[in-house]
């Protein structure tokens, strides 16, 4: 078939090297980032209750030296990456440590970190390090110079992916025919040298948000059409640079400037002779072509799974993660749970500061999985305090978009009886516009 | 190869010099501009709002640690009466320059400002410490028998008979002592943090007005983040512990001894003193009276709230938590037992302006609550 012969035709292995060592570089300095920032301690130290994923809640963090343990795991493995040096070993390691520390607490979930995990993935199914590399310096004879073609493919397909589908996601009215929410993030940046004057202006925003959209839709397709790609990976260097100084994203987009030199895959001349290329054995494809089959799978499906909900995503955030939506709303909300005895029928507000670092509690007063999640914990603390079995319900207010807060839970629901599944919650108010 | 590395890494140099002159035009930038109409805000706020505070605070405690000096060389009644009379003054003028304790000098000096109204104020501790005539109120053992609370109980405690616990009684020459003691805590505090910030001092104040845009590092992220903290400290501490709606009822349903400044009584009009304070940098009220407040960024970005604007929404809430709170007399203590419901009504109105504060301003704004990164796209 075509497309088998295609997908395994030899390609030249250097771009996955330059992808390995430029990967490897900024999850470095990603990871000393996040350690300097104290965020080892803020994050997984110092708060008494943790958010874990659905299915994940055996996850838990370790005491304060396993998890700086882990961090330096991560720092050690990165640069092992970088330089190709036991290379399976590491790149396997720290995945486990970053999916990990992904899994302890969805406060801090990012696209960004969810982007880390899948590229991290990938690289373990690849031999990124058989070029190019210490190992190849120690086993001269574990160089290889060609890789089945969808080695390549693959990293290409997954970003595509993730820039399309940030695309789809902001073909939406409040996006397109509001700017929202850049017309209330952009003019905070008016005191920027240059463009600052410029950011308070409504068509400002408008502009933003349109080239935004049409950045995320076009820009994956200019990388892969040869003769657009260098001017299109001067855009990519240019948008996210923008971005990373007018919003607060941290490494996201050094991430993707890393990520997208991929692209690169036919422009690189490599000087060997020779070609030596990868053989894949018949016992390593039948494991590894399931795999990456379902892994396609996932990746084209998660995205719109939220069409199975009913309701705006953006306020029931149902399928929300993992999907690439990312600066879509400007949403925030103030929560106050009342845990009461059914016995006496008193009834008691909850101060969450007690049991929750501001950012928790943050992210918590959105999300109706984290409210559902800390009204389960404080059903438990109180239970333990010798209030039996309370009833705990919430008033929470939520404003998104810049709408105005209103009343997000219905307060009237006992939420230590509602259950986390996948089906809709039925508790979360409709959203009135 | 080599190509592809030279691309990757002068993508990488050119973002990195690209941020660095950024960085460091934008330093340079706010220094040239004062007159912006976003900094002509924090310039109110800063010099005619927030400084007039805390050298009303200063003036304050040092009326006060001086009446108190008089008051010990001969204790008389009258002397006590003023005595007492400057202690609510200085209390009050707390209440009004406690909106900044959580950030810039009321946070960074040690101790903190904040430490300075610790309640309740633990009497037996208090009383140990006269026994034994320990007058260190700065230590961390002692953050419950320190500050104003202290000075409620050493000076109102007694009741009736406090005058006698400072002439006749065998402890007043210790007792003498530590009221001294506590109230030189006070004013060494309060004048530390009014130097920290004046022109004069270390000049907090030009980095208060020059901090403009709106991360959790600027002034505005700052200000509206110890604002929120403290306005709920009104709400949960002020309120809603001493009635009992905070923690869940596994105690009594109103715990009177609860209540901010228990001994002297003047729970409410403290309570409400703070109010009008967060009020007053809301509508930004200053001594000039010229009006620039949080109210005027929400004014300027066309803040919605529900089909209105958020500006007269939160300016309403404002006014009828102010009238609620007005209708709840003083002694709380004595309220929150005959008359619970005025106090409730009260705590009911701050909690939706909590909401308002806390949510709708700074999201309206775009003002970080929190550190960390955000979802970048």
């Amino acid at each position: 078939m075509a497309t088998t012969m295609e997908i395994s035709r030899p390609r030249p292995i250097a771009p996955l090297a330059v992808l390995r060592i430029a990967f490897g570089l900024i999850m470095l300095i990603s990871t000393i980032r996040f350690i300097a920032k104290g965020w080892v301690r803020e994050f997984y130290i110092v708060p008494k209750f943790y958010f874990p994923f659905y299915g994940f809640e055996w996850v838990h963090p370790l005491p304060a030296t396993g998890m700086y343990l882990v961090f330096a795991l991560m720092v050690l493995t990165t640069i092992l990456i970088t330089i190709g040096l036991f290379y399976r070993a590491s790149i396997v390691t720290f995945f486990i440590c970053f999916v990990y520390v992904e899994l302890l607490d969805k406060s801090y979930y990012l696209n960004h970190y969810y982007f880390v995990t899948l590229i991290t993935f990938l690289l373990m199914l690849v031999p990124a390090h058989r070029y190019f590399s210490l190992d190849v310096l120690r086993h001269p004879q574990s160089k290889i110079t060609h890789v089945p073609a969808w080695m390549i493919r693959v990293f290409q397909a997954q970003l595509c992916l993730v820039y399309f589908c940030a695309g789809l996601s902001k073909l939406n009215y409040d996006w397109l025919l509001a700017a929202m929410p850049l017309k209330l993030w952009l003019p905070a940046n008016d005191h920027m040298p240059l463009i600052g004057p410029l950011l308070k202006q409504t068509w400002v925003a408008y502009a933003f948000s349109w080239f935004g959209a049409l950045f995320d839709l076009t820009i994956g397709f200019f990388l892969l059409y040869k003769p657009s790609r260098r001017i299109a990976y001067i855009f990519v260097i240019l948008f996210h640079v923008l971005t990373g100084l007018l919003f607060k994203i941290g490494m996201f987009p050094y991430i993707m400037i890393a990520a997208t030199v991929i692209f690169f895959a036919d422009d690189i001349p490599q000087k060997e002779e020779t070609q030596i290329p990868l053989r894949l054995t018949t016992r390593k494809k039948n494991w590894l072509y399931p795999i990456l089959a379902l892994y396609i799978c996932l990746q084209l499906t998660l995205p719109f799974r939220y069409l199975l909900y009913p309701g705006k995503l953006f306020w029931t955030e149902e399928g929300y993660r993992f999907s690439w939506r990312v600066m879509l709303m400007e949403k925030a909300g103030t929560a106050f749970f009342y845990v009461k005895d059914a016995r006496t029928g008193r009834r008691g507000e909850v101060i969450n500061t007690q049991f929750l670092t501001p950012l928790q509690e943050r992210m918590m007063q959105t999300q109706p999985d984290m409210i559902l999640q800390f009204a389960h914990y404080l059903h438990d603390t109180y239970d333990a305090k010798g209030i039996k079995d309370p009833i705990v319900t919430v008033e929470s207010y939520v404003t998104l978009n810049g709408s105005g807060s209103r009343l997000y839970i219905d307060s009237t629901v006992d939420l230590a009886r509602q259950q986390e599944n996948f089906l809709p919650k039925k508790w979360i108010l409709p959203y009135q516009p | 190869m080599q190509r592809i590395v030279i691309l990757f890494l002068t993508g990488a140099a050119v973002t990195i010099l690209s941020i660095n002159c950024s960085k460091s035009s934008s330093k340079s930038g706010s220094n040239s501009t004062t007159a912006g109409n976003s900094d002509s805000i924090l310039v109110n706020l800063g010099e005619n709002i927030i400084l007039p505070s805390y050298q009303q605070l200063a003036t304050a405690v040092n009326s006060l640690d001086s009446s108190i000096g008089d008051f010990n060389s001969s204790p008389n009644a009258t002397k006590l009466g003023n005595v007492q009379a400057l202690f609510k003054t200085a209390y009050v003028a707390w209440q009004s320059a406690s909106e900044y304790d959580y950030f810039g000098p009321a946070s960074t000096n040690q101790p903190v400002l904040s430490a300075l109204n610790v309640w309740p104020t633990n009497a037996t501790l208090i009383d140990s410490n006269i026994r034994i005539n320990s007058d260190n109120v700065n230590t961390f053992a002692n953050t419950a028998a320190k500050g104003f609370p202290a000075l409620d109980y050493l000076l109102f405690g007694a009741g009736g008979n406090t005058l006698t616990n400072y002439t006749s009684d065998a402890e007043a020459a210790n007792r003498k002592s530590y009221l001294a003691a506590v109230s030189a805590d006070i004013k060494t505090e309060s004048n530390a943090v009014l130097t920290a910030w004046s022109a004069s001092g270390s000049n907090y104040i030009n980095t208060f007005i020059t901090g403009s845009g709106n991360s959790v590092s600027s002034s505005l992220g700052l200000l509206i983040n110890s604002m929120d903290q403290d306005f709920e400290i009104l709400k949960n501490d002020r309120l809603g512990i001493p009635l009992g709606l905070i923690p869940v009822g596994v105690t009594s349903p109103v715990l009177p001894q609860e209540v901010e400044a228990y001994y002297s009584g003047i729970s409410a009009q403290l309570a409400l003193a703070q109010l009008k304070a967060v009020q007053g940098i809301f509508l930004g009220n200053s001594v000039k009276g010229n009006g620039l407040g949080l109210i005027t960024y929400l004014v300027n970005a066309k803040a919605q709230y529900n089909g209105g604007l958020l500006s007269d929404s939160i300016t309403a809430a404002f006014t009828l938590d102010v009238t609620d709170l007005q209708a709840v007399p003083d002694p709380l203590s004595q309220t929150i037992q005959s008359n619970p419901a005025s106090a409730q009504a009260a705590f009911n109105e701050s909690q939706k302006l909590v909401a308002l504060l806390k949510t709708d301003m700074p999201s309206a704004l775009g003002v970080l609550i929190t550190y960390g990164d955000n979802d970048g796209d």
